[in-house]
Formats: C-alpha cells, structure tokens, sequence
C-alpha cells in the first residue's frame, strides 16, 4: 500500500511542479520564418517582360523606370509605389477621354483610403460592346469609340481590347510593387501557421474519431473570420481505449502482472511538451484485467507523456494498482521481455 | 508573364500528381475535338499547380489504426466482462478499437466519406485551408504580385476547401490589423472555376452567399463559373443559387459583363453514367470553352465552336442518360437538403456506375 502511495504522491509532484495548466511558452516548438526581405529580393529578380507595345511606348519606359527605382535598396522613397500607380492611368489620354482618367483615378483614391485598397486593372465589355469599365468604373460611350477608332489607326484588324490588353502588361509592372508587400507577409504568415499545424499532427496526441470530432466543434466555436488559426492548445480527451501493463500486489502469485484495457474516460492533453518528465496530460481512467479474487475492471487516473505514454494509479475494489502504457514498456524492452522489464521498472 | 491554374480535388485519395494527370488528360481530350488544337495540352498555356490535402487525412487515419490494432488482436480477453458497467466499458473498448483499425482499409467509405468528415467536423480542416492559402500567396509572389494572373479550379469536395479558403485569406475591407488578409481589390484572383460545387451544402464558418468569394467590385475573383450537370446528384443537395436582387453581387456584374456563370449540363457521354467525374466534366464544351477563355486566352471563332460540338455530340449516350434519370429519381423522394442527404446522393450515383461497370472514385 504504501508504495502505492509514494508513486501517487509522486505523479501529483510532478503534475504540479511542471505546470500542467500552462503549455510551456519559453520552448517554441517551431521555428519562425521571418524573411520579407529575403522575399523582396526573389520578386525584385523576377525578370520584367520585355515588351514590344504598339501605342503605349512611354508608358512602358516609364513602368520600366518605376520598377526599377523600387528594386534600389538605396532609394526608399520610391518604395512607397501607390502614388505611381494611381498617376499611370494618365497614359490612357489617347484612348479614353481624360473626364473618364480622372473617374477612374478619383475612384481608386477612394478604394485607396476608405477601402481595401488599390485594384489590380481590369476592364470588360458587354455583349454588344455598348458597356465598358475599366476597373469596375463606367467609361463613356464617347470613350469607347474614341478607343475602338484608336486601335484601328494602328492596325485593321486591331480592336479597343487589344489596347487594353497591352495597356495591362505594362501596368502590371507598376503594379507588382503595390501589390507584392500584403502578399509576402502573408506568405510569411501562412508559412508559420503551417508550420505550428506540422508540428501538431507529428506531436500531438493520436485521436479516436469521436475525440476528433468532439475536439472539432469545440474549435468550430472559435473558427471566427479573424483570419486562420493556429493549432490549439490543448485536446479533450474522451473514451480513448488503451493497452497498459498493471500491477497489483494484493494479486495470486503470477496474476500481479498482467496486460490491461484501459479506457481514458475524460481528460486532457497539452501536447506542447519538451521536456520528457513533465506531463503533457491527465485523464480519469477505466482500467480492465482477468485476476482471480480481483475485480476486473478499476477506476484510477492516468498522467500522460509526451502525448503518448500514461502511467497511473487504479482501484479494484479494495485493491490498488499502477499501470503503464504498453508502448512505454516497450521503451524499455531492449534485451529483456516485456514482463521481466515491467518488473524492473517498478 | 506566364498564367497559372491551381486545381483542387474533391473525395478520394488520388495524389497530386494523379489528379494533375487526370486534368490534363481531360483537356487533351477536349483539345482534341477542334482540328486546330488537335494533340495540345492545357500545359502549351498555363502552368498547372496540384493541390493535395488528402495526404493530411491519410497520415491522420493510419495513426489512429496503428494505435487501435493491437488492441482490436487482443479483445477476446475481454470475454469475462458480462455485467452492469463492466460490459458498459468491454463494449466500448471493443467497438471504439474495431472501428480505429479499421480505418484506414482501403474501401468507399474509408477514402471518401471520411474526407468529408474529417475535413468538415475536424480541426484538420484548418490545416488544409491554411496549406491552400499558403499555395495561393507563393502562386501570387511567383506572378510577380499580379494575382489576376491566377486562375482556379476546385471540383467536388475541393469547392468547399476552396472557397472556405478564400474567404478566410481575402478582406473587402480596410484593414488596420497587424496580420492583413489579401486584398479583393489588389490581389483579385483572374477566375473561379468550380465543378459540381459542395459549398453550401459543407459550409460551416460563414455563409457563401456573405462571403468575399464572389466576382466583381467586392469579391476576391474577377470572373465567377460554376458548372453543375442536372444529373449528378452531388450537386443537388443545398445547391448555391445566387439571385440577381444586388444583393450578392451588382446588376452590372450579373446581367451586363457576366461576370457570374452557371453552366447547366445536360449530355452524357460516361458510358457508366458516371457525370461527376472531372473528366466528364471538362469535356463538355459548355466547360472547356469557359476555361479556353478565361484561363487560356483562346477565342473559338464560331466555326471552331460548331465543329467542337458536332464532334462532342458524337460521343453523347442517350440511353444511359435516360437511366440515370430513372435511377436518380428515387433521391428526389428523399430530403438531401444537408450533408446525410450529400451522402445518399453520393451512394446513389456509385451504385448506378458499379452497377453499370463502371468505377466510381
């Protein structure tokens, strides 16, 4: 009895010297990526298409020039590339009137600063080509013809869309520059997050489809649309059936050691845990053997490790045992069989 | 600059070599219906990017059968439990570990369904979404920042994935947070491509016609197709029916500029009836020429078009559209209007493409 005892005390030692309620916060399990800069460089070596435009000849210098005043290290003013991207539409004033420009640059001033910020160019028609936008704004009728009898000046069999077409190409080179920073941090963001995730499924403690989807609604009440989540901290744990080896010593000679069932009735594991010794996790525990003079089935708890081995402390009746997990003897096996390292180990 | 196309799978465990293989297939076989294009591939214009998020499902299922395997071999110790909650507790060691081990063989429902539950009810479905994220921003970085360079497509299962993605990674807001979610304005997507679409029927965080995954102004793609054939049941079941009342997206955006699609399809040309199959789906013409366009930067001229259909038609069963019908008649008794009723739809259609000799994955 009295060894029964001592063992319990010393699992409650433990459970409370490492701090079961907190995962450990000074251990990170994984390794943060923090590299925009190194990102900037790979975008800033993506090589810009070397156009041949058939109108827009200035503003493809122009773009030209901008992207490379954004990829100086030296020249930080120029990073700041939304200025240049709402003044380009100007290159538009040949094709559409400059009434529709100054629309179209009022419009994403306003997207700038009260919306979500800078629209990547677009433009549709209708059906009949009556209807136009250009970045979701209406363009004028007069506008479309003045467009329509622009691209036939410069070839027959050229069209408004064609111009538009080449117009994009070279925006886009002005454009990557807005574009690319909310992108890389994201990246950068996403990256980290799978990371955690990564590290979740490798450590985590492996769960039953119940506890799977138990531990699912109960982050389903946290999955706001804040963004995405990292893993959480911590799994319930319920019915979870188990192979451990008890000992009871109150057992016949040859019955004290003998392999188990067990079931994890309800508990909790927090599998960011570093240190071997410290707990991961605790649950109320089912316990099952076949012993003359003992009741089969006990009732105790279980501390879990490393998300994987348990060791705990059971009741049959009047009787006391210990227990561990299965696979943690098998730590232990080496060169001896599992009974004889059993015994050893207690 | 190069296009890119992501492409998302639905049920199954095809690998992402696999599915991007299949896709191919399924454009070459398009491709081959117009004497022009006859013996191109979809990768003459695109770079085609596969997705996987089955491999995080199978990783999770072989562990939980690992663990449950030597106990399910040791359960008929358990014999001598026969009373009150000792039989309570034998019963629940023994079907819990039965079902564990059994969960990673190799059968439908093992490689199917438990896709749609673990990605729908388990917190690995946050990992999924935050993996597609993660391939959608390095897919921008690549296009140098030019997002409408991007096209996607998503069939089955992947539609719910994707689109929950999505409207996780985009804001049409001004944001002040430290961690900015994509812009709909700067980093919209070129197009949205989503076959036999499970959205609605799976949606879980937020609903899809409040979302941010819409075309237009205030959606995070610019165009918006959705293709769903009239005889594949999987798409029955809370089908997404956007209304044009300005409420999802504008008027201009709808009627004028088309920048929502919905294909209905109505041939058949599985011989086993098997119409949600992807590449059942992309060999429609109502499909391909949507993606020819909008991801390809192909113009059919009307002549091409005709020529195209003749020579699908010519492929088309009319007797085995006729039975599916019949078949599929029985489902429409039933209320499928939730994820129990995706399911029978799902049952339905494997029986009626078994049943035909055919192989339903």
């Amino acid at each position: 009895m009295r060894i029964y005892l001592m063992i319990s005390y010393c699992i409650v030692f433990f459970f409370l010297m490492s701090g079961i309620s907190k995962a450990d916060e000074n251990t990170p399990v994984s390794q943060k990526i923090s590299k925009p800069q190194v990102e900037l460089n790979k975008f800033c070596k993506i090589k810009v298409d070397i156009l041949n435009p058939k109108h827009f000849k200035d503003a493809y210098l122009e773009a030209i020039e901008i992207r490379e005043n954004f990829c100086n290290p030296l020249n930080a003013e120029s990073r700041n590339a939304q200025k240049y991207v709402i003044n380009f539409y100007k290159h538009l004033n040949e094709v559409i009137s400059l009434e529709d420009i100054d629309r179209i640059q009022k419009s994403e001033i306003n997207e700038l600063d009260k919306g979500p910020g800078l629209t990547a160019f677009n433009y549709d028609f209708s059906e009949d080509k009556t209807r136009m936008n250009i970045v979701y704004v209406d363009i004028s009728r007069d506008s479309i013809s003045k467009c329509e009898q622009k691209a036939k000046s410069i070839s027959s069999t050229m069209e408004c869309s064609d111009l538009m077409d080449e117009f994009n190409g070279i925006f886009e080179i002005v454009f990557g520059p807005v574009a690319i920073r909310d992108v890389i941090d994201h990246y950068l963001y996403t990256t980290n997050l799978g990371q955690e995730w990564d590290d979740f499924i490798e450590l985590s403690k492996p769960q039953t489809i119940w506890e799977r989807y138990v531990n699912g609604r109960i982050f389903s009440n946290k999955n706001s649309d804040d963004g995405f989540l990292p893993p959480p901290e911590k799994q319930l744990i319920f019915l979870h059936p188990g192979l451990a080896f008890e000992n009871i010593g109150a057992a016949i000679d040859g019955d004290e050691v003998k392999e188990s069932f067990s079931l994890d009735i309800i508990g909790v594991n927090w599998w960011k845990r570093d240190k071997w010794y410290a707990p991961s996790g605790i649950s109320l525990t089912a316990i099952y053997s076949d012993r003359a003079d003992i009741d089969d089935l006990g009732y105790g708890f279980s501390l879990h490790f490393k998300s994987k081995f348990f060791i705990g402390v059971s009741r049959h009746g009047s009787e006391n045992g210990v227990f561990a997990s299965f696979d943690l003897i098998e730590l232990f096996k080496g060169k001896l069989k599992i009974k004889e390292s059993y015994k050893a180990f207690f | 600059m190069a296009k890119k196309l992501i492409i998302v799978p639905g049920m199954g465990n095809k690998s992402a070599e696999e599915f991007k293989v299949e896709v191919s297939d399924a454009f070459k076989n398009a491709f081959n219906l117009y004497q022009k294009y006859y013996g191109m591939s979809a990768e003459d214009f695109v770079e085609i990017i596969p997705f996987e998020y089955n491999d995080i499902f199978d990783q999770d299922r072989e562990k939980m059968s690992n663990q449950a395997q030597p106990i399910v071999d040791r359960l008929d110790t358990l014999d001598s439990l026969d009373n009150g909650s000792e039989s309570l507790t034998k019963k629940a060691i023994e079907e819990i570990s039965k079902i564990e081990a059994g969960i990673n063989d190799d059968d439908f429902f093992k490689t199917h369904w438990l896709d749609v539950f673990f990605y729908r009810f388990t917190i690995l479905g946050e990992m999924v979404r935050i993996k597609l994220s993660n391939l959608i921003d390095k897919s921008i970085l690549d296009l140098g920042g030019n997002a409408q360079r991007l096209h996607i497509l998503g069939h089955s299962l992947g539609t719910s994935v994707l689109h929950d993605t999505l409207a996780k990674q985009y804001s049409d807001q001004f944001q002040t947070s430290k961690v900015k979610k994509l812009s709909v304005n700067t980093h919209k997507l070129g197009s949205l491509h989503l076959i036999a679409n499970t959205s609605r029927v799976l949606e879980s965080f937020i609903k899809v016609n409040l979302s941010t995954v819409k075309p237009g102004r205030r959606g995070c793609v610019h165009k918006y197709l959705e293709y769903r054939h009239i005889f594949d049941p999987i798409t029955w079941p809370r089908a997404f029916n956007p209304s044009d009342n300005g409420n999802w997206i504008s008027s201009d955006s709808w009627n004028i500029f088309k920048r929502y699609k919905l294909q209905r399809l109505t041939s058949v040309t599985n011989e086993h009836g098997n119409v949600h199959d992807i590449n059942h789906y992309i060999l429609n013409p109502l499909v391909h020429r949507e993606l020819f366009s909008d991801v390809f930067g192909i113009k059919l001229t009307e002549d091409e078009k005709n020529e195209g259909y003749e020579n699908y038609y010519s492929k088309t069963f009319g007797k085995v559209a006729d039975d599916l019908d019949e078949s599929l008649s029985k489902l429409k008794s039933f209320n499928i209007e939730n994820i129990k009723g995706l399911f029978k739809s799902i049952k339905a259609l494997k029986d009626f493409v078994e049943g035909a000799g055919g192989d339903f994955l």
